[in-house]
């Protein structure tokens, strides 16, 4: 269980993360979205401690961070895969981790074996790929046996039999009762593993609910019409607008309506013997919803200050 | 009214229980680096090659095979263990291995006390093997001298006593400043620059023989011109603890 109380944090000029305020609650997958400098990271460290709030507060199990005793036996987090020292071995890293909680040594070849590198063990962290210092900060997030998991961009770098091998993970972990918070900016990979997204940008919290919710909040389900006579159409698009739905030109030929149902806009169309070549409602998908919800937040930011550069960002994501 | 009594207590057996844990993983966490071994290797090496060339330069009938251990620590072993001592935060700072430790540790002040702990006796440890084999070099080299087994014995544990307190020292600046450069910027200037900008300065002497370098000077040469010996042990003391405490609020002020 995690509670962010109008969580805030600035760096200077800069608000990282502004006014959150929100319960990550057990047995859950909970997807932590936001475009890059959205303040995901800067959030997972106020909630470990890291970094100091400006104001507000971030509580694990009811509890400041620092102020549990046994931390690594309540939150197991992956913060940056590159968290050991490259000179040290795997299982030294882990067992100095172990060692600081109270923690068996016996459990280090356990979670070595669980995510796969017990054959590495010996190895030091530094000689590691991505995808592998990734599988190390899982298995020192699991050291403790954790009721609360928080992990930040854990698929970065892994192949995809270890994405799907995360995706079952986080499944069955949260499924034993554990807290789940992993953020992301994979869309795909959020749909497919979290039950619920949150969604920020520029600090501030943009949606929470299922993936349902974010996405039917995020975009307007919208209705595309194509047909062979311009006339028609135009006709159409006054009988739409004088029914109250918002209709935008996307072609000489073509319509997206929103604002109402593909069956309304037959209906119409029947009625005004408008001839339609296509009538198709659009699927909305949660990349869709995130990218209207983050560039909202962006367009609002833009009259206040800097402005990241965040059509790159957007495109990168999409190319993924 | 016993939950009441036995709170406080709890809470005390709770915190050393974790100060314990947080020692050993810091231990752990020294052994494992192959750096650590280099290290002391340097310094043995170091103290073997300085106490015997001292012993060999010098012609006291009266000196003490001791001596040269003492002028070893004052001319560089003391140097190579305080390395050591800054490795432990500077090494963790320059890889993402700092977050782990809080993650681990979050308690900043209990972090920092774990730290001077483990390095403290480390290098205690190390520097009175050094202080032996620098009293051994020395015999051999020595063409003449006494031996007074109480007097040598007595140098080589102020020798182990003055690394582990530059060690200290190091090791607190290490946390203020978090970077290798500037550590051994901070430490020289501390060590060897400051003095000599204080010297011609009116009451600069008295204010340099109160800095580390003079504080080692006084504990280990028995006196510099304002401090004996015992003021000398208690200047380095403060020293070092001054440094731990400019650590503690600077550590808890900050985000990592």
């Amino acid at each position: 269980m995690l509670t962010l109380r109008g969580l805030t944090k600035r760096y200077g000029e800069k608000t990282a993360v502004d006014d959150l305020t929100l319960d990550v609650a057990p047995g859950k997958v909970t997807g932590f979205l936001g475009p890059n400098g959205a303040g995901k990271s800067t959030t997972m460290r106020l909630i470990t401690g890291l970094d100091r709030p400006t104001s507000g507060s971030a509580l694990v199990q009811g509890r400041p961070y620092a102020r549990l005793d046994r931390p690594l036996r309540t939150v197991g987090a992956l913060l940056d895969a590159r968290a050991a020292h490259p000179r040290r071995t795997a299982y030294r890293h882990l067992l100095a981790m172990a060692r600081s909680n109270g923690i068996p040594a016996r459990r280090v070849p356990e979670v070595l074996e669980a995510v796969g590198l017990a054959d590495v063990a010996d190895k030091r962290a530094g000689s590691f790929s991505l995808g592998m210092s990734q599988r190390l900060g899982i298995a020192a997030a699991l050291l403790g046996d954790p009721a609360v998991l928080l992990l930040d961009e854990p698929v970065n770098g892994l192949d995809p039999d270890g994405v799907r091998w995360v995706r079952t993970f986080l499944r069955s972990l949260a499924d034993e009762g554990r807290t789940v918070f992993l953020s992301s900016h994979l869309m795909s990979e959020l749909e497919l593993t979290a039950d619920r997204v949150v969604v920020i940008g520029r600090g501030r919290l943009l949606a929470d609910g299922t993936v349902a919710d974010v996405v039917a909040a995020g975009t307007r389900r919208t209705v595309r019409v194509r047909g062979p006579e311009p006339g028609g159409l135009r006709l159409l698009a006054d009988r739409l607008a004088e029914a109250g739905a918002e209709v935008d030109w996307t072609g000489p030929n073509a319509l997206a309506v929103a604002g109402t149902s593909a069956e309304r806009v037959g209906d119409l169309a029947h009625r005004a013997h408008v001839r339609l070549h296509e009538l198709r409602a659009e699927e909305a998908s949660l990349e869709e919803a995130y990218l209207r919800l983050t560039s909202d937040s962006v367009e609002y930011a833009q009259t206040g200050g800097a402005v990241p550069d965040r059509a790159a960002a957007g495109e990168a994501e999409v190319v993924r | 009214m016993t939950a009441a009594v036995t709170e406080p207590v709890a809470r005390t057996v709770r915190r050393r229980t974790a100060l314990r844990w947080a020692v050993a993983a810091e231990w752990t966490k020294l052994v494992s680096l192959r750096s650590t071994w280099y290290l002391l290797l340097g310094a043995l090496a170091l103290t073997g090659l300085v106490a015997s060339a001292t012993g060999v330069l010098t012609h006291d009938p009266g000196a003490s095979p001791g001596d040269p251990a003492v002028v070893a620590e004052l001319n560089g072993t003391c140097l190579v263990l305080a390395s050591l001592a800054m490795l432990a935060v500077t090494g963790e700072q320059a890889t993402g291995g700092a977050a782990t430790a809080l993650l681990c540790v979050p308690d900043r002040v209990r972090l920092l006390t774990a730290k001077a702990l483990t390095l403290g006796a480390a290098v205690c440890a190390t520097g009175l093997a050094c202080a032996l084999l620098g009293a051994v070099c020395g015999a051999l080299a020595l063409a003449r001298s006494t031996f007074d087994a109480a007097a040598t014995a007595g140098q080589l544990l102020a020798v182990a006593v003055h690394a582990a307190l530059l060690g200290t020292l190091t090791l607190g600046l290490a946390a203020v400043v978090r970077r290798s450069a500037g550590t051994v910027t901070a430490l020289f200037g501390l060590l060897f620059l400051v003095p000599v900008a204080l010297d011609p300065v009116p009451g600069g002497e008295t204010a340099v023989d109160l800095l580390p370098g003079g504080a080692s000077e006084a504990w280990l040469l028995g006196g510099n011109g304002t401090l004996e010996r015992p003021g000398g042990l208690l200047a380095l003391l403060v020293w070092a603890l001054g440094a731990l405490l400019a650590a503690a609020v600077v550590t808890r002020r900050r985000d990592a």
